[in-house]
């Protein structure tokens, strides 16, 4: 009979612990510091060599022309966000951001030329909330 | 003919004769001069007070909101999640305003070679079954020998087992007019669980019947004056428990809507308003389950202080909520486990709480009927 | 009369697998199963991408436990370049691989519990999972598909704040794991659903090619990371969790005792991390020859087979993926059983049709 009554108290004890929503869109949770989000670009430091291009695992780097100068062009259809061309760059000229909001109603839109890659990360302009408080009394939360 | 009032006629107009309205043949004049009688406008008012006050249609609408919100919050917050958030003042109470809305807006799909009859016809008379139920349950006491009930019969606990019975064979008549293996094996299952549970809520019902010594449920309400039936019947209140919660399909025993896993049983085929009269009728089930166990065991309209009418929605609201606790506790079962628990495990309790009845009234003489 | 039901792809429980059944009233007297509604052809995408390139495409073999499957690959390419990664490395690799198994088993008890209509369960094991999410994320930089372990080592070394941010977390989970015990295990309706469902005898798993922990359900005490060590856990402390009955209730309970280890397993890696570099150089090209190893990843064992042309591209990768073993248990065992059963035992199986199809 503990058997049937057992899952009954614990379910009870649960419905006054701290709920565990994540109230996105009006609250975001916090990424981590290394988190691998849209890829900003440098214009000064790139040097158009095309290793970003050449170790992509799915050719979604191409190198266009730009003021007489080569840059990267990344299309977002294809990325998978592996960050090997951040990693892989001579010069240190790409470096991730934190975003990861960049859906887009056509699949053009998502194909960012390098003056939208240069663009700077936007702020978090939304209440950050991050896992907190492990208390196995009520349970973790975000706050 | 000489009739005790006048005719209407119509306005006077300066040179011409009056001009009466057409006398009517009998028996619509008869008709007529009754209904303007005010017997008949007090009837009538009644009889509207409570086919569309209580317990009709608003009482049915506030009970399935209140009912949609607290289930849907219950469960999340055991969940540990938050629920309907957004519609509604205290966050998410008109949801099923929303719901509806929606679902008016959808389309409702025939299927192709599905019987069309049957399968428009079956939502609606599984929607007007759970209601009719309503009709013969008296509420609370207006006066000596008078009760708040749209039908009062001496039989009406009867009627009502009468009503529990006719659910298979809606559930049968929408399975096989989808034309859909699924809904067919679903609706078979229904009818196997429906069958099943039907004999011990007889018996369940059937001790209360010998302690109250009548098929009325007003008068099984006033025999627990003294002591409500939960006591002496304390099993028969459990086997009663499962029973209903089983005939209306209510998780942890609701295998036949969880068809293989969330194919939706014998419902599978329903879309837009003819699906949401069919989750109407299991909140309507749901009440419908909570006042019969109230009246029945945990004493109706007794207690001290209060209007009847406060205590018996105190105590179906308690109810309610535990058929609603019982969504997220327990994994379902499988048919041939509720079968085998209806036929083998319930029924013998059910048998033993008769005996023990039969006992209480006709041999230690305890409970005068 | 058996009518030929498609427990098929367009269903809210099959997953990406279409199961004929010949179904009578009740029972399914046979069963036939139809794969390939998820096949990418990732073992031919593997000749025309060289062996870094290769690491996130194999991690989407199977994305709920990406770490072990990535490690796989690439202890087979390190074994056919004859290279060894430092100690340091090895101790990550470890860390990466034990929390993406306790990912995997979360997932999988969350979707067993769905067979119940048990969402109570389901939730809270995803709600615990975004806990160890949360830790790879801060690990690796992304939460599902890491791509962390290369070829050579790992990408970054633990970052501030990590250990006593994963001890907060594993602290917790030891404790919390033991109410999904009580709320789940000690259930008697889920016991009822479960027990004696499916019985693999310990012969029939042998013959049957079976892996994993359905292995370790069925009486038979074998885990590669103990008889066949890898990586650094030949010096790790742990038990292998071996029960005897073989349904579905032992599979599921093999399971929940394996994020017990787990956990063990990362608080001592996490306590004796030696002090090195975590990366060491590869050589550019794969060396011709032919390499098969073999891992303990989630699911059972996974086992990597690479043929090295000379070039920076394989000549052939053939990998042997643990759900298309287990899923010869799922037909076998699905004969004359009712119809419920049948949900019960795939997801107790913990096959995910994604590596089937590869």
């Amino acid at each position: 009979m503990s058997s049937y009554l057992r899952p009954l108290y614990m379910a009870l004890v649960h419905a006054f612990k701290r709920t565990f929503t994540v109230k996105y869109p009006f609250e975001i949770l916090q990424p981590a510091e290394r988190y691998r989000g849209r890829i900003k670009l440098n214009m000064d430091k790139c040097i158009g060599c095309g290793v970003c291009s050449y170790i992509c695992p799915n050719r979604a780097i191409t190198l266009v022309e730009h003021e007489g100068r080569k840059y990267p062009q990344l299309d977002y259809g294809r990325c998978c966000f592996c960050g090997f061309c951040v990693e892989y760059c001579p010069r240190a000229a790409l470096e991730h951001t934190q975003e990861y909001e960049i859906a887009a109603y056509t699949k053009e839109e998502l194909i960012y030329s390098p003056l939208k890659m240069a663009e700077p990360a936007k702020p978090f302009d939304r209440r950050i909330v991050t896992v907190k408080g492990l208390d196995s009394k009520l349970g973790p939360g975000h706050g | 003919m000489n009739l005790p009032i006048s005719l209407p006629t119509l306005p006077n107009i300066p040179g011409l004769p009056p001009i009466p309205l057409p006398v009517l043949p009998p028996p619509f004049d008869v008709l007529i001069e009754f209904m303007q009688t005010s017997e008949f406008m007090e009837f009538a008012v009644e009889l509207s007070l409570k086919l569309l006050v209580f317990p009709g249609l608003a009482f049915i609408m506030l009970y399935a909101m209140l009912a949609v919100w607290g289930e849907r919050k219950l469960h999340a917050r055991i969940h540990l999640r938050i629920g309907p958030y957004h519609v509604g003042p205290i966050f998410g109470l008109f949801q099923l305003v929303a719901d509806g809305i929606k679902l008016l807006g959808k389309e409702i799909v025939t299927p192709e070679r599905s019987h069309k009859f049957f399968y428009h016809l079956a939502p609606v008379l599984i929607m007007s079954l759970s209601m009719i139920t309503l009709a013969f349950i008296p509420f609370f006491p207006v006066g000596p020998g008078e009760y708040w009930t749209i039908y009062y019969s001496e039989y009406s606990l009867l009627i009502i087992l009468a009503l529990f019975s006719l659910r298979p064979f809606i559930m049968i008549m929408a399975g096989w007019a989808s034309n859909n293996k699924y809904t067919m094996m679903g609706a078979m299952r229904a009818a196997f669980q429906l069958l099943a549970y039907e004999v011990p809520l007889m018996l369940s019902m059937a001790s209360v019947v010998i302690l109250a010594g009548s098929f009325d449920l007003a008068k099984i309400v006033e025999s627990q004056a003294n002591m409500w039936f939960i006591v002496p019947c304390f099993l028969g209140f459990i086997v009663f428990f499962i029973s209903t919660m089983a005939e209306i399909c209510r998780r942890p025993l609701d295998i036949i809507v969880a068809e293989q896993e969330i194919v939706f049983g014998p419902w599978t085929e329903y879309t837009g308003m003819e699906y949401g009269l069919i989750m109407m009728s299991e909140y309507v089930d749901v009440a419908i389950a909570s006042f019969l166990t109230s009246i029945l065991f945990l004493g109706g309209w007794h207690g001290p202080g209060l209007h009847p009418l406060v205590w018996l929605l105190i105590k179906m609201g308690i109810l309610s909520m535990f058929f609603m606790i019982g969504r997220s506790t327990w994994p379902r079962l499988r048919i041939d486990q509720l079968l085998d628990a209806g036929w083998r495990k319930l029924i013998p309790l059910a048998l033993v709480q008769v005996f023990i009845a039969i006992v209480l009234v006709y041999v230690l003489k305890v409970i005068v009927v | 009369m058996p009518i030929r039901v498609a427990w098929g792809i367009q269903h809210p429980m099959s997953g990406h697998l279409t199961l004929y059944l010949d179904v009578d009233g009740d029972i399914v007297l046979n069963t036939e199963a139809d794969v390939g509604y998820t096949h990418r052809g990732l073992e031919k995408i593997a000749e025309y991408r060289n062996f870094i390139q290769y690491v996130p495409v194999i991690e989407r073999a199977c994305d709920f436990d990406a770490s072990n499957f990535a490690l796989g690959y690439v202890r087979a390419v390190e074994a056919l370049m004859g290279i060894e990664v430092p100690e340091r490395a090895k101790y990550l690799r470890v860390i990466a691989a034990e929390l993406s198994r306790i990912m995997s088993h979360l997932y999988a008890q969350a979707l067993l519990s769905m067979t119940g209509g048990f969402e109570t369960m389901t939730v809270w094991s995803a709600n615990d999972r975004e806990l160890i999410l949360d830790l790879l994320e801060r690990l690796s930089g992304a939460r599902v598909t890491h791509t962390y372990i290369i070829p050579g080592g790992v990408r970054a070394d633990i970052p501030k704040g990590f250990k006593e941010k994963a001890y907060d977390v594993l602290n917790y989970l030891e404790r919390r794991i033991w109410d999904y015990y009580k709320m789940l295990f000690q259930n008697k309706t889920f016991q009822d659903r479960t027990m004696g469902v499916g019985v693999l005898s310990k012969q029939d798993a042998i013959e049957l090619g079976i892996t994993g922990p359905n292995l370790r359900a069925s009486g038979v005490d074998f885990d590669v990371r103990r008889d066949d060590p890898y990586e650094a856990y030949d010096k790790l402390d742990f038990e292998v969790v071996v029960e005897k009955e073989g349904d579905s209730y032992a599979r599921a309970l093999v399971r929940f005792y394996e994020i017990a280890q787990s956990i063990k397993i990362i608080k001592q890696a996490l306590k004796d991390l030696p002090e090195g570099p975590i990366r060491c150089k590869t050589p550019p090209m794969l060396p011709r020859g032919e390499t098969y190893t073999r891992i303990e990843s989630g699911r059972g064992e996974l086992g990597v087979y690479i043929v090295g042309s000379g070039t920076n591209k394989p000549y052939r990768l053939k990998i042997s993926a643990p759900s298309f073993r287990n899923l010869a248990g799922l037909v076998y065992l699905c004969r004359d059983i009712p119809m419920g059963d049948i949900p019960v035992i795939y997801y107790s199986l913990d096959i995910l049709l994604l590596d089937v199809d590869r």
